[in-house]
């Protein structure tokens, strides 16, 4: 199978002469779940207002109103805030895979920050998973990397198309020469 | 320009500082938000195209809310 590469520098410590085969984000329908979460804020404002007027006709008279739409606006301000940062997370958390390693780049908090690397020749074992309803119908799922080092375990989580990012993990590693593979298996 | 919001009495003063701790908090987690987008995110245009989008909707936000606080009188 012919993976195409992306021709241009993604990460910090990326090689001159290393190519970048995939990039690879959290499957969309888990950013739409948190998406509705968002939605429900949304949902409790809209139905909080009409409630509010109905029940509490008052609440239209000054200056209850200014201090109504100045909570109003405050409660907005902060529901952008919210769907801003949720999208940034969703942006910043990403996993690479070149000709040479697989890269992860986590961002678990705003202010934290974690670039991990294995290299293909530490490969030991590739598994895809897809489990659940919505995977199996949408096609996403784990792929879990087992190593040869201390980290037992690299994961992609809930991402698309799992299988065939087991298949190019696997094909970057058969291509890579006898003595690297050697090299990651002795632990070098 | 409008003026400058000035409290006339203690309800007023209480409600506006209130208003700015929170602003302030809304503020730092702004910043915080577009440094982690600018520096860590893959291309410099969608950062800032996005920070800039964001800027103009909060800074529209903050304006009617100063306005509503600017209209309370107790």
């Amino acid at each position: 199978m012919r993976w195409t590469s992306i021709q241009k520098t993604l990460f910090p410590g990326q090689q001159e002469n290393e190519t970048v085969y995939m990039v690879i984000r959290q499957h969309w329908f888990v950013f739409a779940l948190k998406m509705v979460v968002w939605g429900l804020f949304v949902a409790i404002l809209l139905v909080g207002d009409s409630m509010l007027k109905k029940y509490f006709p008052q609440i239209s008279l000054s200056p209850y109103v200014q201090v109504y739409n100045l909570i109003k606006g405050v409660y907005l301000m902060f529901l952008m805030l919210g769907l801003f940062m949720l999208w940034v997370m969703y942006y910043l958390n990403i996993q690479i895979i070149t000709n040479e390693r697989i890269v992860d780049i986590t961002q678990t908090s705003l202010i934290s920050h974690t670039i991990s690397e294995l290299h293909l020749n530490r490969l030991q074992d590739v598994t895809a998973e897809v489990r659940g309803f919505f995977e199996t119908f949408l096609d996403f799922g784990n792929v879990y990397v087992q190593t040869a080092g201390e980290t037992t375990r690299f994961e992609f989580t809930k991402v698309s198309n799992p299988t065939a990012i087991e298949k190019l993990i696997l094909d970057l590693y058969d291509q890579l020469p006898p003595e690297e593979k050697s090299k990651g298996q002795a632990g070098e | 320009m409008n003026p400058v919001y000035q409290p006339t009495n203690l309800t007023n003063s209480i409600i506006a500082l209130v208003f700015y701790l929170i602003m302030a908090g809304f503020a730092i987690y702004s910043m915080l938000t577009m440094y982690a987008l600018i520096r860590f995110g893959k291309s410099k245009l969608v950062a800032f195209g996005v920070c800039l989008l964001y800027l103009i909707i909060s800074a529209s936000l903050y304006s009617a809310a100063v306005d509503n606080l600017g209209l309370i009188k107790f």
